[in-house]
C-alpha cells in the first residue's frame, strides 16, 4: 500500500515551486549580469592586485550561493513525496556526475585525455544540474507514472 | 548524553552499510594502486583500448558502493531518509559551488588547477561534504 502523500502533477506550480522559481530566476539574473560585470573589470583591474581580482572573479559565485539557499529553503517546503523525488534526483546526479568525472580523472592520469583544470571545476556545477533535471524527469516518471 | 556523540553516532542501518562498504573501500584503493603501476609500466607497450580498460577498473568498486548505497538508503526510516537528503544536498551544493568557484578562479588565471586531479578528487569532495551535512541534519533534526 502506498502510504506516501498524493503529488502534484508535475505541471502544477505548487507556492514552494513558485517561490523558488522566483529565486531562481533573480539568481540567474544577477549571475549573468555579474558575470558580464567582472569580465569587463577583471580587463581594466591591474595584474598586480591579486585580491581585487581574486575578489572580481569570485562575484559570480554570490547568486549561486542565493540559489543554493532557495534551493535549500524549496526542499524544507516540500511535501515527504516531493522530497523523495528531490533525494533521488540529487543522489543519481551525484553518482552519475562523480562516476563521469572519475571515469575523466582515471583516462587523464592514463595520459589518453588532456584535462584543463579551469573546465573540470567550471564544468561540474552544470554537469550535476544536467544530470538532476534529467534524473527528476526520470524519478518523477516513475513515481506518478 | 553527549549531544555531539549523538550527532556522530550510526543507526544499526547506518553500522551495518559501513561495515558492508569496507570490502568495496579496500578493493578500491588495491585496484587504483595496481592500476597506476600496470599504467606506468606498459603505457607504451599495449594497445590504446587496453590502457583504457585498465584505467577505468577501479570505477567498477565505485559502482559496488553506490549499489551498497542503494540497499541501505531502501532500508531507511523516514528520519534517516530526513538526514540523507541534508547529507546529500550539502555534499552536491557545497561542492559543486566551490567547483565552480575555482573554475572562475582558474578562467580568469588567477589560480593554476590540475585538471586530473581535480576530476579525481571531486567524488572524495562530494563525499566528505555528504557526511558534513549529515552531521548538520542530525544536529537539526536530532
Amino acid at each position: 500500500m502506498n502510504v506516501l502523500p498524493a503529488s502534484p502533477p508535475c505541471n502544477e506550480l505548487t507556492p514552494p515551486i513558485r517561490r523558488y522559481l522566483r529565486w531562481l530566476g533573480i539568481s540567474m539574473s544577477m549571475y549573468a549580469t555579474l558575470l558580464v560585470a567582472s569580465m569587463f573589470a577583471l580587463r581594466h583591474v591591474s595584474a598586480d592586485g591579486l585580491v581585487l581580482r581574486g575578489a572580481l572573479g569570485l562575484l559570480p559565485v554570490l547568486p549561486l550561493l542565493l540559489l543554493v539557499w532557495a534551493f535549500a529553503r524549496y526542499l524544507r517546503e516540500c511535501d515527504e513525496m516531493q522530497q523523495e523525488i528531490e533525494l533521488r534526483s540529487l543522489a543519481a546526479a551525484a553518482a552519475v556526475t562523480g562516476i563521469g568525472f572519475l571515469i575523466a580523472g582515471f583516462l587523464g592520469s592514463a595520459g589518453v585525455l588532456t584535462l584543463k583544470g579551469d573546465l573540470v571545476a567550471i564544468l561540474v556545477l552544470p554537469a550535476l544540474f544536467g544530470t538532476y533535471g534529467i534524473a527528476k524527469a526520470v524519478v518523477h516518471r516513475s513515481y506518478v507514472g | 548524553m553527549n549531544p555531539f556523540l549523538d550527532m556522530v553516532r550510526f543507526t544499526p542501518n547506518e553500522k551495518r552499510y559501513y561495515q558492508r562498504s569496507m570490502a568495496p573501500t579496500l578493493v578500491n584503493i588495491l585496484l587504483t594502486v595496481a592500476v597506476v603501476l600496470v599504467i606506468e609500466q606498459f603505457r607504451g607497450d599495449w594497445p590504446f583500448a587496453a590502457l583504457v580498460a585498465v584505467a577505468l577498473l577501479p570505477v567498477l568498486t565505485i559502482v559496488w558502493f553506490f549499489k551498497l548505497y542503494i540497499d541501505y538508503f531502501r532500508d531507511c526510516d523516514e528520519w534517516e531518509k530526513l538526514i540523507e537528503v541534508y547529507g546529500i544536498c550539502v555534499g552536491v551544493l557545497l561542492v559543486g559551488t566551490m567547483y565552480f568557484a575555482f573554475g572562475l578562479l582558474a578562467l580568469f588565471e588567477l589560480v593554476v588547477l590540475d585538471g586530473v586531479w581535480f576530476a579525481l578528487m571531486m567524488l572524495p569532495a562530494i563525499s566528505i561534504a555528504y557526511v558534513l551535512g549529515k552531521i548538520i541534519g542530525r544536529w537539526r533534526h536530532g
